[in-house]
C-alpha cells in the first residue's frame, strides 16, 4: 500500500519554476530518499506535500488525505523535521519537549527518550551544538510515534558517530513499521538507509529505483559516482 | 485545556526571561503617572488629577503588551520559522494566538497592579469606582488594543516591518489618547481628532468609572460599542489573515 502519493505536482516562484510535474508514490514501511542537487526542487517537493506551500498543480495524497485540508488531524499522524526550522529564545529542552507533546493526543512520553539520547532537560536549547540541536529536532519530530516521518537533511552538521547513532535510531522506526521520507546529500547514507530513492534535477524526476539500481544507471560501484555521473550526463 | 495552560506556563516563563518588555510596560506606567503628579503639583488642574486619569496611566501597559510585546513575539516566532515548526503540529492558529494573548494580558494586568499600588502608596490614591466594573472595562480595553495588535501580528511581512507597523500605531495612540499627557490640556482641534483613537474611548470608559461613575453606566455607552466592534473586527481579521511561514518564501 502506498502512503503517500504525487501526481503531476507543479511550483513556481516569481522567479523561477521549482518543480516542474513531478510523480512518484511511496510504499508503507520503506525508508526513501529524495535525491538531487542543490536547488533541484527536493524541499519544494517536500514542503507542497506537507501542505506548507501551496503547489500550483498537481495532487497529494498523504495516508489518503489532503495535507492542506485535513492538517490538523495529519499532523497526528505525521512527524517533521525542516531544515530551517527552530525554536523560540531561550527555552530550556525540558520545556520544549513538554509544549510540543501536550499538542498531541494521546500525550507521548518523553523523559525517558530524552535521557536515553543524554540530553539534560534543564540545559537551554539555544546552548546546544549543532549537531545536538539537529538529533533534539528529529527527536522532536517522531516523539508522538509518527506513522509517517519526513527529515529534511537529516544529518547536516552531525559527526560521523552521531549520524551512525541517527542511522539506527531510523531503520529501528522503519522495522516498527514508520514510512521515512527523507532528503540528503551524503550518498554513502543514502546507501545505508534508503529502500528505494528519487533523483531530482531541474525540478524534474530524472530517474528513480533502490541505491543498487541507481549504481547501475549510473555505471558505477559507488553510488557518489554514479549520482554525479546522472547528473552530469542530465546537464 | 491542557494545551493551553501547558503552552501559557511555558510562554509565560519565556516572557519573563526576555525582561526588556517586561520592564518597559511595568515601569513606564508608574514614571509617566509620577512625572505627571509632580509636572501639575500646584497646578489648578491637581485636584482630583489622579481619580480622573488613573485609566490613561493604566492603558499604558495594555499598549506596552498589546501593541508592542504581542505583535513582536508573533511575528518573530514568525520570522525564525518557529510558527512553522508548529504548523507541522495538530495545533491550530486560534490556540498559539490565544496563549499570546493570554499571556501579554495578564502582564498587563500585573503592570496595572504595579501602577495602581504605585498610585496608593506614593500619591495618596483611593479607588472610588466599582472594582468589579472597572476591570471589566479593563478587560474591554486590552481585548481592543490586543486585537489591534493581533492584526500587525498576522499581516506584518517579518519581523522588522512588524516593528514599524508597531510604532506606527503605538505612539500616537499612546501620546494622543491622554495616556502620556493629560487629555484635558490638548487644544480643541487635536482633541477632536484624537477622540478617534480607540484608546480614547477605553480611557473615558476607566476614567468615569475610577472617578466614581456608575459602572453599568459607564459601561452600556457608545464608547463600549465601538470597542466591542474593533474586538470584533480586528480579531476576525486577524484569524483570517493569520500566516504560519514568512510570505515569498
Amino acid at each position: 500500500m502506498n502512503i503517500l502519493t504525487v501526481e503531476h505536482l507543479r511550483k513556481s516562484y516569481v522567479r523561477c519554476q521549482a518543480v516542474k510535474g513531478v510523480s512518484f508514490a511511496v510504499p508503507q514501511g520503506s525508508i526513501f530518499g529524495i535525491l538531487g542537487p542543490n536547488g533541484s526542487g527536493k524541499t519544494t517537493t517536500l514542503e507542497c506535500i506537507l501542505g506548507t506551500k501551496e503547489m500550483d498543480e498537481g495532487t497529494v495524497r498523504l495516508l489518503d488525505r489532503d495535507p492542506r485540508r485535513d492538517r490538523k488531524m495529519l499532523f497526528e499522524r505525521v512527524g517533521v523535521q525542516f531544515q530551517d526550522s527552530s525554536w523560540q529564545n531561550s527555552i530550556r529542552i525540558g520545556e520544549l519537549c513538554e509544549s510540543t507533546v501536550v499538542l498531541y493526543t494521546p500525550e507521548p512520553e518523553w523523559r525517558g527518550r530524552l535521557k536515553a539520547l543524554g540530553f539534560d532537560p534543564k540545559q537551554m536549547a539555544d546552548t546546544l551544538s549543532g549537531g545536538e540541536k539537529q538529533k533534539l529536532s528529529i527527536l522532536l519530530a517522531s516523539l508522538h510515534n509518527p506513522e509517517v516521518l519526513f527529515l529534511d537533511e537529516l544529518t547536516t552538521g552531525l559527526d560521523p558517530l552521531s549520524r551512525r547513532l541517527v542511522w539506527d535510531k531510523i531503520r529501528e522506526l522503519r522495522d516498527r513499521g514508520t514510512t521515512v521520507i527523507l532528503t540528503s546529500h551524503f550518498m554513502d547514507e543514502v546507501e545505508a538507509l534508503c529502500d528505494s530513492c528519487l533523483l531530482l534535477y531541474k525540478g524534474k524526476v530524472l530517474t528513480r529505483g533502490t541505491p543498487e539500481e541507481l549504481k547501475k544507471e549510473g555505471g558505477s560501484a559507488s553510488l557518489e559516482d554514479a549520482y554525479i555521473n546522472l547528473i552530469g550526463g542530465a546537464a | 485545556m491542557k494545551k493551553i495552560r501547558t503552552l501559557y506556563k511555558t510562554e509565560m516563563i519565556l516572557a519573563w526571561r526576555s525582561p526588556d518588555s517586561v520592564i518597559f510596560g511595568m515601569i513606564m506606567p508608574v514614571v509617566v503617572m509620577g512625572l505627571t503628579v509632580l509636572i501639575y503639583k500646584d497646578h489648578p488642574y491637581s485636584r482630583g488629577l489622579l481619580e480622573e486619569t488613573m485609566g490613561a496611566y493604566l492603558s499604558i501597559g495594555i499598549c506596552a503588551f498589546g501593541l508592542m510585546s504581542l505583535p513582536l513575539v508573533l511575528s518573530d516566532y514568525r520570522s525564525r520559522k518557529v510558527l512553522k515548526r508548529f504548523q507541522v503540529t495538530p495545533v491550530s492558529p486560534g490556540l498559539l494566538l490565544t496563549v499570546q494573548v493570554l499571556v501579554q494580558g495578564s502582564m498587563a494586568l500585573i503592570s496595572a497592579g504595579i501602577t495602581a499600588l504605585a498610585a496608593a502608596l506614593f500619591f495618596s490614591w483611593t479607588f472610588q469606582g466599582n472594582p468589579a466594573a472597572f476591570l471589566t472595562a479593563f478587560l474591554l480595553v486590552a481585548g481592543c488594543i490586543f486585537s489591534i495588535g493581533l492584526v500587525i501580528a498576522s499581516t506584518a511581512k517579518d519581523f522588522k516591518k512588524a516593528g514599524v507597523l508597531c510604532s506606527i500605531v503605538y505612539f500616537p495612540m499612546l501620546l494622543l489618547s491622554g495616556a502620556m499627557i493629560p487629555y484635558s490640556v490638548f487644544p480643541l482641534w487635536l482633541q477632536t481628532g484624537a477622540s478617534w483613537l480607540p484608546l480614547r474611548q477605553g480611557i473615558i470608559i476607566l476614567n468615569r468609572i475610577a472617578a466614581g461613575q456608575q459602572g453599568k453606566q459607564a459601561l452600556f455607552s457608545p464608547e463600549t460599542g465601538v470597542l466591542l466592534l474593533i474586538i470584533l473586527l480586528c480579531t476576525g481579521l486577524s484569524l483570517k489573515t493569520f500566516r504560519w511561514d514568512l510570505p515569498g518564501s
